[in-house]
């Protein structure tokens, strides 16, 4: 598990955004994780509140945008989820497709007061 | 904290500008990692020396298998070693005694290896010496595979009784690896796996990468190994 970590980055990001553009408060922080970046949501929100005490986020909620492992076939250029599909294209039985989403982990923005 | 690699850096975020109250950031959770990685990345280059990260399952055998291609390789090439471990230095202790250089990360809550440790601990090695650096990860299929160190190429370890579906399962990892060992092939008739179908998922998660099969304990397969490793150090030699 190596979210508390991650989460005291994204919370190091925050304050130090914060305390350049003179912002008190923030009152929620929006991510962006794909389901194949390694990190596990459930994890992060936990640590989310360990992290945020006598911070500029103190109180701020976390909002957490899933993004599915989605590929498109090079054969057909059929979009599908990987995961589901293990991995081979569900039109056309094809192996080889590229990358669209599934490995975000991004700081999608604030809210500020 | 350190100056040379900027930890304190601040990161450069922009503020939308037609809304007071939400903001726009995109930022990388990880791009400080990225942004060093990409310095170590620089550093390698300039050396010369051939970067391999080694990573798998706890006890996949990254270890013993490190330990036979130092012994085989050692004659031919300057190797190096850095070793992520949480607790112990007995990796370390062990690959030493091949003879090579070992330094040990000691991580101790960190499941994995990230690009600063890595920058830090190339302070032990003249690294113009060398030309084979092998990294050996902390064990853990999930987590060392968000994290760039800069190195030139990514080895899973995937061991044989780890079963089939291990790529399926844990995906992030094989999607950037450039070679997948699949080890303790030793253990295949006792265990009744079926190592081609192992290697079809491989394939069919990461398609550009390479497989192999190999026993690190008998040896068998592990020619193919290190003539991999062989073109490698010769094609960056080769360069500029
Ligand atoms: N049968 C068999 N055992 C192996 C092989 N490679 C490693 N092992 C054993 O697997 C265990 C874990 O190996 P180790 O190298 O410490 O794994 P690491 O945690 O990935 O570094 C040890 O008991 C090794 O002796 C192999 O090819 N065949
Ligand atoms: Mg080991
Ligand atoms: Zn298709």
């Amino acid at each position: 598990m190596h979210e508390l970590g991650i989460m005291q980055n994204i919370v190091d990001t925050v304050q130090n955004y914060a305390k350049e553009n003179n912002i008190k408060e923030v009152s929620k922080v929006i991510l962006e994780i794909g389901t194949i970046s390694g990190v596990v949501p459930e994890a992060l929100e936990f640590c989310f509140d360990v992290c945020i005490n006598d911070t500029v986020l103190e109180g701020a909620k976390l909002e957490i945008d899933k993004v599915a492992a989605v590929g498109q076939c090079k054969e057909c250029e059929e979009k599908f989820e990987l995961i589901e599909n293990n991995f081979s294209c569900p039109v056309c039985g094809g192996d080889n497709w590229d990358m669209i989403s599934g490995r975000e982990l991004i700081i999608k923005g604030l809210e500020v007061i | 904290m350190c100056e040379t690699c900027g930890c304190q850096e601040t990161v450069a975020l922009h503020q939308q500008e037609d809304s007071k109250r939400k903001i726009e950031l995109e930022e990388k959770v990880l791009s400080k990692n990225d942004r060093l990685a990409e310095r170590n990345r620089g550093v390698f280059e300039a050396m010369k020396v051939v970067v391999v990260n080694l990573v798998s399952s706890p006890g996949a055998g990254k270890t013993t298998l490190l330990e036979r291609t130092i012994r085989e390789l050692k004659s031919e090439m300057t190797i190096g070693v850095i070793v992520g471990d949480q607790q112990t230095d007995r990796d370390a202790k062990r690959l030493e005694s091949t003879g090579v250089k070992a330094h040990q990360i000691n991580t101790i809550d960190a499941c994995h290896l990230d690009a600063h440790m890595i920058r830090h601990s190339l302070d032990q090695f003249s690294l113009s010496e060398f030309n084979l650096l092998f990294i050996e990860n902390v064990g853990n299929l999930i987590c060392p595979g968000a994290f760039d160190l800069g190195e030139d190429f990514r080895v899973v370890v995937l061991a044989t009784t780890e079963g089939e579906d291990k790529p399926l399962k844990y995906p992030g990892i094989f999607l950037d690896s450039h070679l997948v060992l699949l080890n303790k092939m030793d253990l295949v008739g006792v265990l009744k796996v079926d190592p081609d179908q192992c290697l079809s998922f491989v394939k069919r998660v990461n398609p550009l990468s390479s497989a192999l099969c190999v026993s690190a304990r008998t040896g068998e397969g592990m020619d193919k190994w290190y003539d991999w490793l062989r073109k490698k150090v010769m094609e960056k030699k080769e360069t500029g």
